[in-house]
């Protein structure tokens, strides 16, 4: 079976290698120069000065952060489309499981071996391409922490264990949706679509309430001040991440009783500390401001609880992706020829 | 002996619509059957239960012993060609057997490699880039050197052209004398298993009309003619399978197993296609679609 497993397999498999192939030469071209360009930078800089170096550093490869970001969080869904999808539902529709299941061997144990087998390959290939990219990124997140601007949410999807929960989970997806569609592209399709809404899903209303977030109130003050807005209507103002690398959920100005206030009313514009037109230092405006009890107020998660939010996403993956394994051999118990 | 397949009350639905249902069968083990009926008999699905590849809704079956696709072993000892006789159409004739030898631990690869050497056909050619009769013919023999006792298939020769049809019916039987292999086929070609069989089933909307040794149905079976007369007129211990009347005649066949003495009626013999006619045409079942038959 496992012979056959892997003759099945193998054009994929050699796909998939020489997509990571590509991927290495690509970090590996470029991965030296980046840690180096850090280290270099890094040394000749001291105080604020390494704050702006961080900041230059991070916009001069942002680009590419992103890009290799992406190409982690597409591993999971193309493993899913083209590995998943296909490995019954190829079978289904030429009518080769006829052929499969009337061997010496159960339809249990071919789908076992299927399974073990591809998706153990799935988890190395998602594994092995977030490692790798986490390695190479790692000057660039060293970075990210001088420049607090960077918010860890951007890259979560993209490090540590969750990729290769995310592609256990698309792969017995496409599995279990091609077994329902009996054909090849409609389940590409269908696999593709759940993928993106449970990714998105989750990403945006679950992961935030995987740990308790931490909220912080402070006073106002130009040191912790992201952003200052005089308009006609009000000020408007948003304090900095209170923690260096902290992945901020939301912030906003609450007033001298704690309710959440989006814009300081107008009648402080016209206080003279307030105009931009008469005074450019801001100073004078906040102490005004804050002498009235407005206050910052920021939500978020510490860095130091990364790894608790990984495995606690990581495990609801995990309970999803076993759902539709079991899925799938229950289909296959009673499945209709 | 044992039994081949003995089915009790079998029964397999498919949602509301019922397939099969109150099917008795008990067949020695032994013989070449063939499985007869028009299409939407249920032969497929009767096929599917004995492989095991389907669980039966109702009733009980078993096949050499066993229940159908419980185990390894019970798949090991029947083998399979499904109706489209199903091959990976990427993989070469040498996969198919590496395929076989992998999947079967009583794969014959002598027989195997015999056998693909004799029909000519190319290891390295891609099933899919074989004719329809060599497909047929790789599936046949995945399925004859995995050595099973039983060999089912099903409709084999269907959309192949004569010559080649008549070649995979003689491979099929030069393999079952070789490997004393029970074989199960469907057709809805009596031609085709009168030229195989030595034991015939009879489906007609999911219920078994007649299952009986081949001769002993050619036997059995008698057109009486003569002039008008209800049925009731007909002598004793028989069982009228097909009546037909004109002003005058009236045309009966009917299943006896005694001589008729009766010079009332002129006796003939049926051939194995008029006796299956007659238990298929409307006058002996209400309004079913014509068994396709192959003159």
């Amino acid at each position: 079976m496992i012979w056959v497993t892997w003759r099945q397999f193998r054009a994929q498999a050699v796909t998939a290698a020489i997509g990571l192939v590509l991927l290495g030469a690509v970090l590996l071209a470029t991965g030296p120069g980046l840690a180096h360009d850090y280290a270099t930078g890094r040394a000749q800089c001291n105080g604020a000065g390494c704050h702006q170096f961080a900041e230059g550093y991070l916009n001069q490869h942002q680009k590419a952060l992103l890009e290799l970001t992406l190409v982690v969080l597409v591993v999971p869904a193309l493993l899913g489309l083209f590995w998943g999808a296909p490995l019954v539902a190829r079978e289904l529709d030429a009518g080769t499981h006829r052929l499969a299941w009337n061997q010496s061997v159960t339809r249990f144990r071919w789908l076992a071996v299927k399974l073990l087998l591809v998706g153990g390959s799935c988890a190395a290939v998602a594994g092995l391409t977030a490692w790798w990219v986490t390695r190479w990124s790692v000057p660039l997140d060293d970075a990210s922490r001088l420049d607090p601007r960077l918010p860890l949410g951007m890259t979560f999807a993209a490090r540590g264990v969750v990729p290769v929960a995310y592609s256990l989970f698309a792969f017995a997806l496409g599995v279990a949706i091609g077994m329902l569609t009996k054909r090849v592209l409609p389940a590409m399709a269908v696999t593709l679509v759940i993928f993106l809404v449970a990714q998105f899903g989750v990403g945006v209303l679950v992961r935030p309430h995987l740990a308790p977030s931490h909220t912080s109130v402070a006073p106002v003050a130009s040191a912790t001040l992201a952003n200052f807005n005089v308009s006609r209507d009000g000020i408007r103002m948003n304090g900095d991440v209170p923690v260096r690398g902290a992945w901020l959920l939301s912030r906003s100005m609450v007033d001298a009783s704690g309710a959440r206030v989006d814009v300081i009313p107008a009648s402080l514009e016209h206080d003279p500390a307030c105009d931009p037109t008469i005074s450019k230092d801001i100073t004078a405006c906040l102490n005004l401001i804050a002498s009235q009890g407005y206050r910052q107020q920021s939500t978020y998660h510490l860095p130091s609880q990364f790894w608790r939010l990984q495995w606690t996403e990581a495990g609801l993956y995990a309970v999803g992706t076993a759902g539709l394994v079991g899925f799938c051999f229950w289909w296959l118990h009673r499945r209709v020829v | 002996m044992n039994a081949l397949i003995r089915a009790e009350a079998l029964g397999k639905r498919y949602g509301r619509r019922w397939a099969l249902t109150g099917c008795d069968l008990d067949i020695p083990a032994g013989h070449v059957v063939g499985l007869v009926g028009p299409n939407g008999a249920g032969k497929t699905t009767l096929l599917n239960l004995v492989t095991g590849q389907l669980a039966p809704s109702t009733g009980h079956l078993s096949v050499l012993g066993g229940e159908p696709g419980r185990d390894a072993a019970q798949l090991a000892r029947v083998g399979y060609v499904a109706q489209d006789r199903p091959t990976y159409a990427h993989l070469s004739v040498a996969d198919h057997l590496r395929l076989g030898r992998h999947l079967n631990p009583g794969w014959d690869d002598e027989l195997a490699r015999r056998r693909v050497e004799r029909l000519g056909l190319d290891l390295k050619r891609k099933a899919g880039r074989l004719s329809g009769g060599q497909r047929a013919q790789l599936a046949l023999t995945l399925g004859i050197a995995k050595r099973p006792e039983l060999l089912v298939l099903d409709e084999p020769v269907v959309s192949l052209d004569p010559f080649a049809r008549r070649e995979f019916l003689q491979g099929l039987m030069e393999a079952a004398a070789d490997t004393e292999l029970s074989v199960l086929l469907s057709s809805h070609l009596v031609s085709d298993l009168e030229r195989t069989c030595d034991y015939l089933v009879l489906l007609d909307r999911g219920m078994v009309r007649m299952s009986a040794p081949l001769e002993e149905v050619i036997a059995t079976h008698r057109r009486l003619t003569g002039p008008r007369a209800e049925p009731s007129r007909l002598p004793q211990d028989m069982t009228v399978v097909n009546a037909s009347h004109t002003d005058r005649q009236s045309t009966y066949v009917v299943h006896t197993d005694r001589p008729i003495h009766d010079p009332t009626w002129s006796v003939s013999r049926l051939s194995l296609e008029d006796v299956v006619l007659a238990y298929l045409t409307p006058a002996s079942r209400e309004s079913a679609p014509a068994m396709e038959v192959l003159r």
